[in-house]
């Protein structure tokens, strides 16, 4: 009997000790090369600075990070599906800096208490919620399957927000979680009857004559901040001059696309129009209908912290953030939220050194 | 008395000893696992617990749906996978495996089409039946197909397996064909066609939960777990996975204890 415990117990022994050993898994210790790792999500027009910011063109005959000596590469699982998958990345030590959603900025963050912060605003507005012909009023939503591109995005919160702000209950809609590229022929098939994404597939749907926009960004939330630019906050902390450098580089890229977007004759508009085309895989016509009412910034402002608020707010009142979340992240309310995850020293640094 | 097998305390109780042992080291393991790596995609098991036993009745507005909403909902798709699976796969069954020319007329069909694994045909269902109408059945047919190979394969087996002595002796003590099926080929083979649903069921509930993960369903255990991480709910998403292994286990005792009342 004594023989047959000892070999059970070394067995249950060496399951945990296995178990255990691969846990934690393994930290890459290995010594950073000056390589910032960028997340972004699929053919999003929102995050187009950040190929404004790599093309020679733009930058006048060298990139912007170029000339702020910043050494780029796209993370490993880039383009991610939506922020979400970004905030995974983060967590998994993939992503030193992230293109997403506010939203899945504030979700990961408390959540899952991902060690990120926001570093930078890249664009407000910018999506639109597409449905079929025959649904024309927010009441033609009820009873319908509506999709959005995922639990964590933007496009999802707002669309529950719209919801709710034409007094439809949010049982009486069937949302359902798709890939953006996915969603136009879905619609076509008839496996949904809408769907709310960023640009330029609300655009692209609507081209092909296969729904049309309910409702937009503008109608829906005005003025709203849509992405942000997140880093980990020990990439920060250990290497402050290259986040400092690539927020040079975005200032001078969004700037540029400023300009480039209040001059429509431009060459800088046409040449801005190109990069959303490789960028989106869309049509010139898609891509410039897509721009329309998009605003690219990178400032974290007044305005960028009062909607970041909002969003905190919110995203608490619809159950995704509860106040014990809240607490164990270290918060108190939206505002000690706001106030400690976004980090404007950076910004203000880069915007310094100009 | 000699005694069968390995036992360690050589009494009746020794099963419901390891049973339990068993079940507080893969608690203890769990719960060392999560301290160690103390990160929230990877909760304690109280923390799993008590979301699950809030889950079960509590909603929000992103969510209208308590788990127990969801539970149904998978479960309502698995009853009908297996209604439709069993209708047919049961009467096939017999027939392949009681007549030759009927094994090799469906079975190039069958082993063709067998190893296809159930989730692979999600598009096909897609496209085919929909997933916008009441009655969910794109989920079902993936379902039935989870369900409808294993009992097919088991019955055949079944009825091949039975001893051709056994029809002799009928034979020739008079029985007729409707005797022969009623007092030889249904019992002989009913453990076969047992095991042949308590796999399917398995495979079934594997399915569906796999398949709700995709983006086309808005309820379900699958959906409710995958919602569940995308919004970094892990405790909520890890009592979401103990449940389906709870609901699976119920399944399967279930059949276990129905096959044996039926040997009776």
């Amino acid at each position: 009997m004594s023989k047959k415990l000892l070999a059970v117990g070394t067995i249950a022994l060496l399951m945990v000790t296995a178990s255990l050993l691969t846990a934690g898994c393994l930290e890459d210790d290995e010594e950073w090369d000056g390589t910032i790792r960028v997340a972004y999500l699929n053919g999003d027009i929102h995050q187009v600075a950040y190929f404004v910011a790599n093309s020679a063109e733009a930058g006048g005959g060298t990139s912007f990070f170029d000339q702020y000596d910043v050494k780029v590469e796209n993370a490993k699982g880039a383009p991610y599906n939506n922020g979400g998958a970004v905030m995974t990345a983060f967590e998994a030590g993939d992503v030193d800096i992230g293109y997403l959603g506010s939203p899945p900025a504030i979700i990961g963050h408390v959540n899952a208490l991902t060690e990120t912060k926001v570093i930078a605003q890249v664009n407000s507005l910018g999506s639109a919620l597409v449905v079929r012909e025959g649904i024309n009023t927010p009441a033609d939503l009820v009873g319908t399957t509506i999709a959005t591109p995922g639990g964590s995005t933007i496009q999802h919160f707002m669309f529950l927000t719209y919801l709710e702000d034409n007094g439809i209950d949010r049982a009486d809609v069937t949302i359902t979680t798709e890939a953006v590229n996915l969603m136009k022929v879905s619609l076509d098939t008839g496996a949904i009857d809408g769907f709310i994404a960023w640009q330029p597939w609300p655009a692209d749907a609507v081209a092909d004559g296969f729904g049309h926009v309910l409702a937009d960004s503008t109608d829906i939330w005005p003025g709203h901040i849509c992405c942000v630019l997140a880093t980990m906050k020990n990439f920060a902390k250990d290497h402050p001059e290259a986040v400092t450098a690539y927020l040079r580089a975005h200032i001078a890229s969004t700037k540029w696309i400023q300009q480039a977007m209040a001059d429509k004759g431009s060459d800088e508009y046409q040449l801005h129009v190109d990069i959303s085309v490789d960028v989106t895989s869309r049509s010139e016509t898609v891509v410039k209908d897509a721009l329309d009412g998009m605003e690219y910034g990178y400032a974290l402002d007044a305005t960028f912290l009062g909607s970041f608020e909002e969003y905190v707010d919110e995203l608490i009142r619809q159950g995704t953030l509860t106040p014990e979340a809240m607490d164990e992240a270290g918060y108190t309310d939206a505002a000690d939220l706001t106030d400690r995850y976004v980090d404007d020293s950076y910004i203000k640094d880069a915007e310094g050194s100009l | 008395m000699a005694k069968k097998g390995w036992m360690i305390f050589g009494n009746r109780h020794e099963g419901w000893f390891l049973w339990i042992a068993g079940f507080l080291a893969f608690i203890v393991t769990w719960w060392l696992l999560a301290l160690w790596v103390d990160r929230p995609y990877r909760p304690t098991p109280p923390e799993v617990f008590i979301a699950l036993v809030e889950s079960l009745y509590t909603t929000t507005p992103r969510d209208p749906n308590t788990m127990s909403d969801h539970i149904w909902a998978s479960l309502y798709r698995v009853f009908w996978g297996l209604v439709f699976a069993l209708a047919l796969a049961i009467p096939l069954g017999y027939l392949v495996g009681y007549s030759r020319p009927v094994e090799q007329f469906v079975s190039p069909a069958v082993e063709l089409l067998r190893p296809i694994p159930p989730i692979a045909w999600l598009p096909f269902a897609i496209v085919m039946f929909s997933v916008a109408g009441d009655f969910p059945a794109a989920a079902v047919f993936i379902i039935f197909l989870g369900i409808f190979f294993p009992v097919l394969t088991n019955i055949v087996d079944g009825v091949k397996g039975i001893d051709d002595l056994l029809y002799d002796a009928a034979l020739t003590l008079g029985a007729r064909q409707r005797d022969l099926v009623r007092k030889i080929i249904l019992p002989a083979s009913l453990p076969s066609m047992m095991t042949g649903i308590r796999i399917g069921v398995g495979v079934g509930w594997m399915t569906i939960v796999a398949a709700e993960m995709t983006p086309v369903f808005s309820e379900g255990l699958g959906w409710y777990i995958w919602d569940r991480a995308e919004v970094f709910k892990y405790d909520e998403m890890w009592a979401g996975m103990l449940m389906i292994g709870i609901i699976g286990i119920i399944m399967i005792k279930s059949l276990t204890y129905a096959e044996r009342w039926l040997q009776r």
